[in-house]
């Protein structure tokens, strides 16, 4: 179910940012349409916090361009940032005054009502302790608070960055439940970024994958998966001899211990049982095994990086 | 969004913090602390033909424009950065729509005002002291205007002040930075180079006329003060809208 409208809101262009000889956003080109959630995915130190600075304007991009809107920052800043929330990184927020007070001090700025303060403080669930100081809230509170701000000017666009941090698991389900709903009932579209694989499975339509500043996938979940090509698993009496028959087939076979391994095969398994058996072989074992999301993940972004 | 908007979020960001307070306390700290050396060291002030009012006021004025009052610029400057360094507040700033200058131009103007409340204070609470020690007519005019100019010549200081403050999140930057000219000033004031030193100015300033002022006129404190405060606010808020965030 992909409602997305063709008006882009969000594309960069060749952006990239070095810090000293580190590239830590590399060539990254992103398009995201109206009407999308757009799951920005990558481990730790991926560059994702980077390139949401760089479209924020908070950054200057090293390389490269970033349009919002259609626009660039130079001359259009405020009529850009008028359209767009955010919440980069950690929640901001000052510490002696209340809630309330925190969304009053930005809401003299986007010009909203007492109304709409009272509204976001319900929509993440503070309105209880709204009159409370934050430097009392608990991490989640801080967080909740940090989403009502970005959601305080009714964008049109939510930039949230790692927006479930901190958040406690039925906290996590609240938010992923307003994000998904963020398009359909709000008309505001929405990049997300994470860590977690299986959150952004949850809410996202689009998908962005990013390791080590570059940008390894940019598609739909379906596309994601789709992508994905099935292992095959065979235990037969002579692998070494297996594998050369199958080689002959252009079916290029890995022994590992006393297993045959076919990665990336696309065509249908039961040709290469056929193929075993009618030459003879003992096949005590044939498994086709699609990877798991995750392991999709794992394999784009590398095991170790994905701590 | 209108200027007035961006000044009013300003103000608001300041209820329930009463760091402030310290541009109340120190003024009157110094006044109190300079009618009780007055009172306790008359007989020696008042030798020869002193007049007293000038040396109540000397008591009072010359540790507050040597050293507290450019300190207290420099822990306001820091305290109205601190508000912003901390929990990651730039960022949201930034990405709120407002023009840059104007979150500048703000934070400058309730620096401003908070430095005019503590000269505030400073003049009223001479003025009760010297009522209350009894050192006769004193010149309310004269010292009013000597105010209101001391408060100008800290205009430059202010401004560097909040330069290193928004610049460095580290606090040792600025104050050092604020502490080290200070007590430079201390010698300096007292030499002919005073004039030319924008830590002396504004105890040069203070200073009843037969010590102080020496041959600063008051177009030439004005004039250096407010050149140099608009050369360092223009430094000044050029780095901060290339400041990354
Ligand atoms: N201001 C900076 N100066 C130098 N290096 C930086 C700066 N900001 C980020 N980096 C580096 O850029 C890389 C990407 O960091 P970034 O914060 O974008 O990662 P991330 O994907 O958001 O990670 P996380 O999931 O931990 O939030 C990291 O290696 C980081 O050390
Ligand atoms: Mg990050």
């Amino acid at each position: 179910m992909i409602t997305s409208s063709n008006e882009v809101l969000i594309s960069t262009n060749g952006l990239t940012k070095q810090f000293g000889e580190q590239t830590s956003v590399d060539n990254v080109d992103l398009q995201i349409n109206r009407g999308q959630i757009f799951g920005f995915l990558g481990p730790n130190g991926a560059g994702k916090t980077t390139t949401i600075r760089m479209l924020l304007g908070l950054m200057k991009p090293t390389k490269g361009e970033v349009k919002l809107f259609d626009k660039s920052f130079n001359n259009n800043r405020l009529d850009i940032l008028r359209k767009v929330g955010a919440l980069v990184e950690a929640p901001s927020y000052y510490r002696n005054l209340t809630g309330y007070e925190n969304l009053k001090i930005s809401s003299e700025i986007l010009g909203v009502t007492k109304q709409r303060i009272d509204e976001v403080l319900e929509i993440v669930r503070l309105t209880e302790v709204s009159d409370k100081k934050v430097k009392q809230y608990s991490l989640g509170m801080k967080q909740r608070l940090g989403i009502a701000l970005a959601l305080l000017g009714s964008p049109e666009l939510l930039i949230l960055d790692e927006p479930t941090n901190g958040l406690d698991p039925s906290g996590i389900h609240e938010i992923r439940q307003l994000i998904k709903r963020m398009p359909r009932d709000f008309g505001i579209t929405v990049l997300i970024s994470s860590h977690n694989l299986a959150e952004i499975e949850m809410v996202a339509s689009h998908v962005g994958i990013i390791q080590s500043g570059k940008l390894k996938f940019h598609g739909t979940l379906e596309e994601l998966k789709g992508d994905n090509k099935p292992l095959v698993e065979i235990k037969v009496n002579q692998p070494a001899k297996a594998k050369e028959i199958l080689m002959q087939q252009q079916v290029h076979a890995q022994i590992k211990g006393d297993m045959l391994f076919v990665e990336n095969f696309d065509g249908p398994v039961y040709s290469i049982n056929t193929k075993l058996v009618s030459n003879g072989f003992e096949v005590s074992h044939l498994v086709e095994k699609v990877q798991t999301l995750e392991e999709i993940f794992l394999d784009l972004t590398g095991r170790e990086g994905a701590l | 969004m209108d200027f007035i908007n961006v000044l009013k979020m300003e103000f608001l960001k300041l209820k329930r913090s009463y760091v402030w307070l310290l541009m109340c306390v120190a003024p009157l700290l110094m006044v109190v602390f300079g009618a009780y050396n007055f009172v306790r060291y008359q007989d020696v002030f008042l030798q020869g033909d002193a007049v007293p009012w000038q040396k109540l006021l000397g008591q009072i004025v010359t540790f507050y424009g040597l050293l507290l009052l450019p300190l207290s610029i420099a822990v306001m400057a820091v305290w109205l950065a601190r508000i912003e360094h901390s929990e990651n507040n730039w960022k949201h700033l930034f990405t709120l729509p407002l023009n840059l200058k104007a979150i500048y131009l703000a934070k400058t103007i309730i620096h401003i005002l908070l430095v005019g409340i503590s000269m505030l204070i400073l003049y009223l609470g001479t003025i009760i002291a010297a009522n209350i020690v009894n050192v006769g007519d004193i010149p309310l005019k004269a010292m009013a205007i000597n105010s209101l100019i001391c408060w100008a010549t800290c205009l430059p200081i202010l401004a560097l002040q909040m330069l290193l403050s928004i610049r460095f999140s580290n606090i040792g930057i600025p104050v050092g930075i604020s502490l080290a000219a200070s007590i430079t000033s201390v010698v300096i004031t007292n030499s002919a180079y005073g004039k030319y030193y924008f830590w002396s100015l504004p105890s040069l300033t203070l200073m009843p006329n037969s010590e102080g002022m020496r041959n600063l006129t008051i177009p030439y404190s004005l004039s250096v003060s407010i050149i140099a405060f608009m050369c360092l606010w223009i430094i000044g808020y050029t780095l901060f809208r290339r400041q990354e965030v």
